[in-house]
């Protein structure tokens, strides 16, 4: 199959989008010594932001010397990322302005745009808040931290896990 | 270079596999809690698995030193991902 054909695909085989992963998580430890991230590079806008307001928190010690206010490795990863995932969708023409996701969510929770809006909001703001106590998030703990055998992702992993089970056996119910 | 072009490149990849893995979709991630699509876990561990190898490799061979490591403290990183796995199920992203 050529190449071109191969990147129009919508969805490749996980064994294989698993494989760049890795190779990416070695690349970004061998060319910048640094673990891929996420959760981190929004603190870091935060700081940014508190600072450029001239809020009495940027004078915290966690947003002063944990998180200072600089472009860091990971808002530029950001910049990559959103440049990656675009590319990749729109060259197998998965691109959609989604405002609902498919099937799945109206099943369960009806139509109700509101309703999505108000969950992922809420939703997102668990995430970062966890991610900020167990100091990482999927990909800067669960996937980096455990490619280098940190204990601390295999524990993260097995959190998330069983409180993402039961947290969706009891949104489900019936359905599970 | 080092500190704009290549964090691009490296992002620019990363998010591409998981383009590429469906993992932008709702239904990937709540499946994944349901054990309808093993997709999720099929990627993780993949992903895992090549950087496990790859990375012991070049320490065991000398070009890089393991020393990015996560700090591991049992209570937080538990208590942080048993909050993560709510807001996962919740949001699924």
């Amino acid at each position: 199959m050529s190449f071109i054909e191969k990147m129009k695909e919508k969805t490749w085989s996980p064994w294989a989008a698993g494989f760049l992963l890795g190779v990416t998580g070695i690349a970004s430890y061998v060319l910048v010594d640094k673990t891929i991230g996420s959760s981190g590079g929004l603190e870091s806008i935060d700081s940014m932001l508190l600072k450029t307001f001239h809020s009495s928190l940027a004078n915290s010690m966690y947003f002063k010397f944990q998180m200072p206010p600089v472009l860091s490795f990971q808002i530029i990863l950001f910049i990559g990322m959103i440049l990656g995932a675009l590319v990749s969708s729109l060259w197998s023409r998965d691109f959609k302005v989604r405002l609902m996701p498919d099937q799945l969510w109206i099943q369960n929770y009806g139509p109700s745009k509101l309703k999505r809006w108000v969950l992922i909001f809420i939703g997102g703001m668990i995430i970062e808040y966890a991610a900020g106590i167990a100091g990482g998030c999927t990909s800067g703990l669960a996937i980096s931290g455990t490619m280098q055998l940190s204990p601390a992702g295999l524990l993260f992993i097995v959190g998330l896990f069983v409180s993402g089970i039961i947290t969706t056996k009891l949104l489900y119910g019936r359905d599970y | 270079m080092t500190t704009y072009v290549i964090p691009l490149i490296i992002g620019f990849f990363f998010a591409f596999a998981l383009q590429k893995a469906g993992l932008g979709h709702y239904h990937r991630i709540v499946n994944q809690f349901r054990f309808k699509d093993n997709t999720i876990m099929k990627f993780m561990m993949t992903g895992i698995s090549v950087g496990l190898v790859g990375l012991y490799a070049l320490k065991d061979l000398g070009f890089i030193q393991l020393d990015q490591m996560s700090s591991t403290y049992i209570v937080g990183n538990l208590l942080g991902g048993l909050l993560f796995g709510v807001g996962m199920a919740l949001a699924g992203t």
